[in-house]
């Protein structure tokens, strides 16, 4: 797998050169764009055989067009190196990996064909459509950057897009992401066969957060689109800019084995964070001896796991979904159905009957030609009907189901899914969950701020 | 109980190693036996993982629940025995002031269950207390029916405390049944989590 780091930096020079030792690998390749306004010299610690400058320089502005052209300078110019990269990774110069090169590689070969980059049709939470509409005129010239702005300011420089974009639904999001490719010719191609997109975001404002997702978004990757891979602090009290990361942060990463991300986006794994400096570079010496124990923990784990991989049943585990039933006659057929429902395929449905006096065992019968199991004992409690039925199961999986609760179609693939290889076969895994009483369209599932492996 | 102190059964996916690590289901136990078990999974885990965007729909059925108290003393016994090998599990992860205090909180939490059908239970949870270095009142009833107590006697607040809300179940659990029943069933729960993206090549592993 062979990653190239499209870096956009102008300052914190040593904060560089410590995210490119880090994530410095044999396949790897560092684009870097300095800044016209900084001074070359104080970046002189960054060269490498890997890391290759651009040679155009553009002087960048917060939340103007110089960023994207920048940014596409690169994505040119890695696209165009005779190592051919598999995944680009756009990273600006206060981001800095939580795992290790070798962890990260190994992340987008499992994740091979997914387009990693937080999107959202507009209008949205936080993504207004006077966003994609506001005009903003570039221009080195101080004085026509803060007429441009002040204009901005009192809402003069709308625009509608469509009258310039045509049929292409706006989309928004975070600026920074993790393309393919194949994603990213499609993004070169596509402003160069549509030279009216780039003359329209090169006046809007913060068109980094939207150009490259209003391309994505209106193409075929739209499909297969997850959330960036960055942590951010972004706390509603900090308008423009997310905030500083600190200790506190830190420990927070040092407390998941992987560090969960979860927003309007969606959720998963965050493998760089956002935003660090050179004034707490010390904060960077716990990251790496985190890295290092994390890495030390899943190669250590690879050793003894080794051959049993996500238990018993390697990549494709058997599942056993085991369901006591007392007297469940009405609601047991629903639980059922929602058994054989779900999506993962390796499954075994056993219903154990505790001596019921209703219908539940012929209810339960009705499921048979379907391959559910059913056994029936004399009554002896929950507990008894499923140690009976733990011992008939012969799954590598045990999902436990009370015969009136009901399970979402995913719930047990979604979780199998976030297993790797190299890990333990004594992660337990959780979900959300909702109350309800017939009407399961009225059940909102809980959803906690961030996921993560937590241990005790 | 919160949200977040409460973990429905059916959330947790356990492999079978960690199954048999963890031992069987506790058969003494009518009441609670989940809450035993999984706390038992939980100890022998190498780590937690919450895995968002799908869940479980967990049914609020009336008094035929295992998780309904009534009048059982079966029932009230079993709490006895849970709350026991509960306070123990967790005491053996650490043994410090603030898990004391999480036993004392947990235990006040149990005692509105037994207090007052069940003196010799309540004495036994207070002794409980007692090693715990803590004390165990005598619960309160919650404002809204404590006004009861005075004209009624506690006898009939306490009805009223328990009755209730399980009047009210009843009513609204009728009430979405009806609604359920003239809706026409519900499309394979695809409303319950969002539109997932899928991959574009079918014949990746997506194991």
């Amino acid at each position: 797998m062979k990653i190239a780091y499209l870096m956009l930096v102008h300052k914190n020079p040593r904060l560089a050169e410590r995210a490119l030792a880090t994530l410095s690998s044999e396949g790897c390749g560092f684009f870097v764009h300095i800044d016209r306004k900084a001074d070359l010299q104080e970046f002189s610690g960054l060269a490498a055989d890997n890391v290759f400058l651009t040679d155009q320089r553009i002087p960048v502005y917060w939340g103007e067009y110089s960023q994207v052209e920048a940014t596409m300078l690169l994505m040119r110019q890695a696209l165009e190196s005779s190592a051919k990269y598999d995944y680009f990774v756009f990273l600006q110069g206060s981001d800095y990996p939580l795992r290790s090169s070798r962890y990260i590689e190994k992340f987008f070969e499992e994740n091979k064909g997914w387009e990693f980059v937080s999107l959202v049709k507009m209008p949205a939470r936080g993504y207004p459509l006077s966003k994609i509409n506001k005009l903003r005129y570039p221009s080195d010239k101080p004085i026509l950057r803060i007429a441009s702005k002040t204009l901005g300011k009192v809402g003069l420089a709308q625009r509608d897009y469509q009258m310039y974009l045509g049929k292409l639904d706006a989309y928004a999001g975070d600026a920074c992401w993790a393309l393919s490719r194949e994603a990213c010719e499609y993004i070169v191609a596509y402003m160069e066969r549509h030279p009216q997109v780039e003359r329209y975001f090169r006046s809007t404002f913060t068109s980094d957060e939207m150009l490259v997702h209003t391309i994505l978004g209106n193409s075929p990757f739209r499909d297969r689109v997850k959330r960036s891979l960055f942590y951010r602090d972004w706390p509603l009290s900090a308008r423009d800019h997310p905030v500083m990361l600190d200790d506190a942060h830190v420990r927070l990463f040092e407390a998941q084995e992987e560090v969960w991300v979860e927003d309007q986006f969606g959720a998963g794994e965050a493998l760089f964070a956002r935003k660090f400096s050179d004034d707490n570079l010390d904060l960077l010496d716990r990251i790496d001896a985190m890295i290092k124990r994390k890495e030390e923990r899943v190669q250590s784990h690879a050793r003894i796991h080794f051959g049993r991989t996500l238990g018993r049943g390697g990549r494709n585990p058997l599942v056993s979904i085991l369901i006591p039933a007392y007297n469940a006659s009405k609601l047991l057929a629903a639980t059922i159905r929602s058994a054989i429902g779900q999506t993962w395929k390796r499954k075994e449905i056993i219903v154990v009957d505790d001596g019921s006096t209703d219908q539940t065992l012929a209810v339960a019968r009705r499921f048979e030609p379907e391959g559910v199991q059913v056994v029936s004992q004399k009554n002896q409690g929950a507990a008894a009907a499923r140690n009976h039925a733990f011992q008939r199961s012969k799954g590598d999986y045990i999902q436990w189901l009370d015969s009136d609760d009901l399970l979402a179609p995913d719930k047990i693939e979604r979780q199998l899914t976030t297993l790797r290889e190299a890990e333990s076969g004594r992660i337990l895994l959780s979900s959300p969950w909702a109350r309800f009483y017939y009407r399961t369209r009225h059940a909102l599932l809980f959803q906690a701020p961030s996921g993560g492996t937590f241990r005790l | 109980m919160g949200e977040n102190l409460y973990m429905q059964p059916a959330t947790w996916l356990t492999s079978r190693e960690l199954a048999e690590a963890a031992g069987p289901w506790d058969t003494r136990l009518w009441y609670d036996d989940d809450g035993e078990y999984f706390c038992r999974v939980l100890l022998a885990s190498e780590g937690t993982r919450f895995v968002p965007g799908t869940g479980v729909f967990y049914r609020v059925t009336g008094t035929n629940s295992i998780s309904y108290m009534g009048t059982s003393d079966r029932k009230r016994d079993a709490l006895l025995v849970s709350v026991k090998l509960h306070i123990r599990y967790l005491r053996s992860l650490e043994d410090s002031e603030r898990v004391r205090e999480a036993c004392l909180q947990y235990l006040r939490t149990k005692c509105v269950d037994v207090y007052p059908e069940r003196p010799d239970i309540f004495n036994e949870l207070q002794r409980l207390a007692g090693q715990l270095r803590g004390r165990l009142e005598a619960p309160r009833l919650r404002w809204k029916y404590a006004w009861m107590k005075p004209v009624f006697g506690r006898k009939a607040a306490k009805w009223a405390q328990v009755g209730l809300p399980h009047m009210k179940t009843f009513m609204v659990r009728h009430f979405d049944q009806a609604m359920f029943k003239w809706e026409g069933p519900e499309e394979a729960l695809s409303h319950a989590h969002p539109p997932r993206a899928t991959p574009m090549t079918t014949s990746r592993d997506h194991t």
